[in-house]
């Protein structure tokens, strides 16, 4: 038996570090303040180190004056809770977390120097609003999600990750294995694999556990062999590629299969910036 | 490391949680190899519904196997729990799929909790599909039991324990009313069938012959929508108890020679109450809130769940996948102490993740370690003064409970069945409040007189929810026929005070509380009480931001714990109403030698305590020492006079030794 969801081991092995890296980091005094408010009611003021408790019950209008000098954003609760519930239906946390942000900026309304300001999922507004989310991005989930790569990539498709090098040496092995399953262009499955059923030779081969994964998850699986001191490094950047196009053509990354197709992807993305 | 010492009693209040299901069969056996090489000689594992469902390799016997082979203990959480990092919390996805075997909150609405891999909707318990697949789950959690045995023979399972804890029932709030206070707004799911289940039970327990006398018309007044939200709460606490006590059953007529474990487990990271702070923190990428956790420990601390009459031990879960991973390590340290202080010292504990656990270093580890193992010794343990008994123990308990526990703490606690009065753990209680929304019968008056008249203070309220019987034994005191002395008094509230034997009994008017809904007489009142019970805080911090936690220990003296959870350092006073000599705990729990100790004679100290930080003292107290050998005078140390607006500040004041904090 394995976990299908490891959501521990997804967040420790793509997002290693979690220090907001943002401007306005919401630990520092003149951090956004998140407002979720029931007809001008305050239901809870949030921000991030601040204890903030004693709002609950305060107007909104109090709100708006007392943190003037920060940005506030204003959820409304109904609405709120109907995202909650709506995002049920989604496969996982991640997913879910992205549905309570997308349909949040679509009503949100910010308060900035006493201002008020709706906004929307614009252009124009996407900045100001990644500005106060800090979306944990990883470059590889984000192209896999969200990139023009879902259009080419096919309806249904793993990536074996095999990190190698461990500093820490956990389980006993030098390496570090994750897996993860798309289906429909969603991430459904991600977790360390069950590779007990094979034996152990061959699954030192690369090309075996490919062979393996594919016909238990029935799709067709990449297997990507890199370094972990890499890895821990491209995960902290916003904008590996160009990197990792020239690792993969030294070989300190590894394809297997390897594939032209998914070699020009990471062209495209790294020396062509598309 | 945890559980380092091979001979440690059975029964840390420090376990760490390792699932055997987050691992294949060759990694578990490593992994338990690797535990044993850190000294770990018991864990705890979440028994996920749908992981057994699906367990086509028996993992469950494989892994009781490669524990017993390695002498391991494993205590099994066999209810369904929350925040189990399983998906769904591992209930199947079917069940979640039905809606009417989702839980609803007051307004109609599903609950939803945020429990990682996702975020999913809370099953009702009482729906009929859920206890039913729920009892095809035992049945499997059995028979892998049997193959376990069948595989490794019968001594695979001498060191395993089932656990049964009270499941969702706790989580069963509305977030919109629990934001202000955990506890606040009705509590309990509204689902129809639910609705359907109470009538019956209603009119089951009003036909009962107590309840219909003196003439059975006389049983309609139980029944009016009046009495709605109090036979909630009543009917709400049965399920539970009803819930547990099958799952007892179950295992007590199937299993095989598995030893069963009632306790309360309780994850304050997916608490109704934390559920809008967690989701801003997800949303906007923030760390979790953790003042609003630290003060959850305290709300997990006293409230005290009761299985047929017995107190069960309460369980404090820290998961590897929630806010709490999101913490500072020193965030996570002080929580970590503090649940183990609060907990651990009552007959309960912490469950870790294991990999929490070990990325914490291992200088703290071995501090907690240490504590735990004096707290499973009964070296220290926490001695609460006064219980609440409320109707619902999710329930909120209104401006008195809010009064009470604001004031004494840790020392006081809450309950939701007069039995517990008969209980050891009870002895020591030297005030009983009883909630307004309790009902009375006649045998749970006289029991509560009897226990009252041992010494206590106990505080009813006068109202309607008296059986003819209970009314008429109340009267019998109230006219003085039991020859009582009586006083009326008005003290916040109106109520009277009877004197029976070496006991007082206070009937305060439920009416005239019902109807000022004010804190300040409600804090008169508990002031009042506290004065007739003679229950004083025996140190106080002249910062009121500081908590502190006394433990009595058993060799002498006490443990005092000073908790502070700002981010900042607190320099504050601790005040003793006489002469006390301080030493540094720390030095002590970690066996520094005699000769290494330094002590300090004041009445009040300076301290300084750094953000976050736990500072241990270890206190001789002759006057405390008399107080307690003369425990039913009951009488305490008392603050001096002074001490409220600083005018003693200067008398005796001497620095605290070390002033170093443990975490």
């Amino acid at each position: 038996m394995e976990l299908n969801q490891d959501w521990r081991k997804l967040q420790s092995t793509f997002f290693p570090s979690i220090a907001p890296t943002r401007k306005g980091a919401a630990s520092s005094p003149a951090g956004a303040v998140y407002c979720i408010h029931d007809q001008d009611i305050v239901t809870l003021l949030f921000a991030e180190g601040e204890d903030l408790s004693d709002w609950t019950g305060a107007s909104l209008a109090d709100v708006r004056s007392q943190f003037s000098n920060r940005v506030v954003l204003e959820f409304e609760r109904k609405a709120l809770e109907a995202s909650l519930l709506s995002s049920v239906a989604q496969p996982h946390l991640e997913a879910q977390i992205a549905q309570w942000r997308e349909d949040a900026q679509a009503k949100l309304v910010a308060t900035a120097a006493g201002h008020s300001v709706m906004l929307s999922p614009s252009r124009k507004d996407q900045a100001f609003l990644d500005q106060w989310f800090i979306t944990k991005k990883n470059f590889l989930l984000e192209s896999l999600n969200g990139s023009w790569w879902a259009r080419v990539l096919p309806s249904a498709f793993g990536i074996f990750l095999r990190f190698e090098g461990l500093s820490g040496g956990s389980a006993g092995s030098s390496t570090k294995e994750f897996l993860l399953i798309y289906r429909k262009g969603q991430l459904e499955q991600f977790g360390v694999p069950d590779l007990g059923f094979i034996g152990s030779d061959r699954r030192k081969d690369p090309e075996e556990v490919c062979k393996y994964l594919a016909d238990r998850c029935m799709v067709p699986v990449q297997a990507v062999l890199l370094r972990e001191e890499d890895w821990l490094k491209w995960a902290s950047e916003k904008n590996p590629w160009s990197e990792i196009a020239w690792a993969v053509q030294s070989s300190r990354v590894q394809l297997v299969p390897f594939r032209w197709s998914v070699v020009s992807l990471i062209a495209s993305r790294g020396l062509l910036g598309l | 490391m945890l559980g380092i010492q091979r001979n440690q009693p059975v029964g840390s209040p420090l376990r760490i949680v390792v699932n055997y299901w987050e691992f294949r069969p060759t990694v578990l056996v490593e992994r338990l190899d690797q535990l044993i090489q850190r000294g770990v000689s018991e864990i705890v594992s979440f028994v996920p519904w749908q992981a057994v469902e699906a367990d086509i390799s028996h993992l469950l016997s494989k892994f009781l196997q490669a524990a017993a082979d390695r002498n391991i203990s494993v205590s099994l959480v066999v209810s369904p729990e929350l925040a189990i990092a399983y998906p769904n919390s591992g209930i199947p996805r079917d069940v979640l799929q039905k809606p009417e075997c989702l839980a609803l909150d007051a307004d109609g609405q599903p609950l939803v909790v945020i429990s990682a891999p996702n975020s999913h909707a809370l099953p009702s318990i009482l729906s009929a599909e859920f206890l039913k697949r729920h009892q095809s789950y035992l049945q499997r959690v059995d028979h892998y039991l049997h193959d376990a045995v069948k595989r490794g023979g019968a001594h695979v399972l001498h060191r395993v324990r089932l656990i049964l804890t009270g499941s969702f029932w706790k989580y069963y709030r509305t977030p919109r009313h629990s934001v202000f206070s955990a506890f606040d707004g009705p509590s309990g799911e509204f689902t129809p069938a639910s609705l359907i289940q109470l009538r019956n039970r209603i009119e089951q327990r009003f036909s009962e012959q107590e309840f219909c006398e003196p003439t059975a018309a006389s049983s309609n007044r139980w029944k009016t929508k009046s009495m709605e939200e109090i036979n909630r709460r009543w009917f709400m606490q049965q399920s539970e108890e009803q819930f547990r006590s099958r799952a007892a059953q179950f295992f007590n007529r199937k299993s095989l020679s598995v030893s069963l474990e009632q306790v309360e487990l309780y994850t304050p990271e997916v608490d109704p109450s934390f559920h809008y702070s967690r989701t801003m923190s997800l949303i906007s990428g923030a760390k979790a809130d953790f003042s609003r956790l630290a003060d959850l420990v305290d709300e997990a601390g006293q409230r005290h769940s009761q299985v047929s009459g017995d107190a069960v031990g309460s369980w404090l879960h820290w998961s590897g996948s929630g806010a709490f991973a999101s913490l500072s390590t020193q965030e996570r340290q002080f929580l970590i102490l503090k649940s183990l202080l609060l907990l651990g010292a009552q007959s309960g504990g912490v469950l870790i993740d294991a990999e929490e656990w070990f990325s914490l270093s291992e200088s703290f580890r071995r501090r907690t370690e240490t504590l735990a193992r004096s707290l499973a010794q009964g070296e220290y343990r926490l001695r609460q003064r006064a219980c609440y008994w409320n109707s619902h123990l999710w329930s909120s308990g209104g401006n008195l409970w809010s009064e009470l526990s604001g004031r004494l703490g840790s020392l006081s606690q809450m309950i939701a069945s007069d039995q517990y009065l008969q209980s050891e753990a009870a002895g020591e209680i030297d005030l009983l409040l009883v909630d307004p929304t309790v009902i009375f019968t006649g045998l749970q008056l006289t029991r509560i007189l009897s226990w009252t008249r041992a010494g206590r203070v106990t505080a009813i309220p006068r109202s309607l929810l008296y059986t003819e019987k209970a009314r008429h034994e109340l009267q019998r005191i109230l006219s003085g026929d039991l020859r009582t002395e009586r006083l009326d008094l008005h003290v916040g509230l109106p109520f009277e005070l009877h004197v029976m034997g070496q006991g007082k009994l206070v009937v305060y008017d439920a009416h005239a509380l019902e109807k000022s809904d004010s804190p300040e007489v409600a804090r008169q009142f508990i002031q009042a009480l506290m004065g007739l019970a003679e229950i004083r805080n025996p140190c106080a911090m002249s910062d009121e931001r500081l908590q502190v936690i006394g433990l009595e220990r058993q060799s002498g003296g006490r443990g005092i714990f000073i908790l502070n959870p700002y981010q900042k350092v607190l320099a504050s006073e601790l005040v003793f109403s006489n002469e006390v000599v301080i030493e540094d705990l720390a030095h002590q729990l970690e066996g520094a030698s005699l000769d290494d100790r330094e002590d300090f004679k004041a009445q009040r100290f300076h301290l300084e305590i750094p953000p976050c930080g736990v500072l241990p003292l270890q206190v001789m107290d002759a006057r405390w020492k008399s107080d307690l050998e003369q425990r039913e005078a009951s009488r305490r140390p008392e603050l001096p006079s002074g001490f409220a607006d600083g005018s003693n500040a200067e008398e005796f004041l001497s620095d605290a030794p070390g002033s170093r904090p443990w975490n």
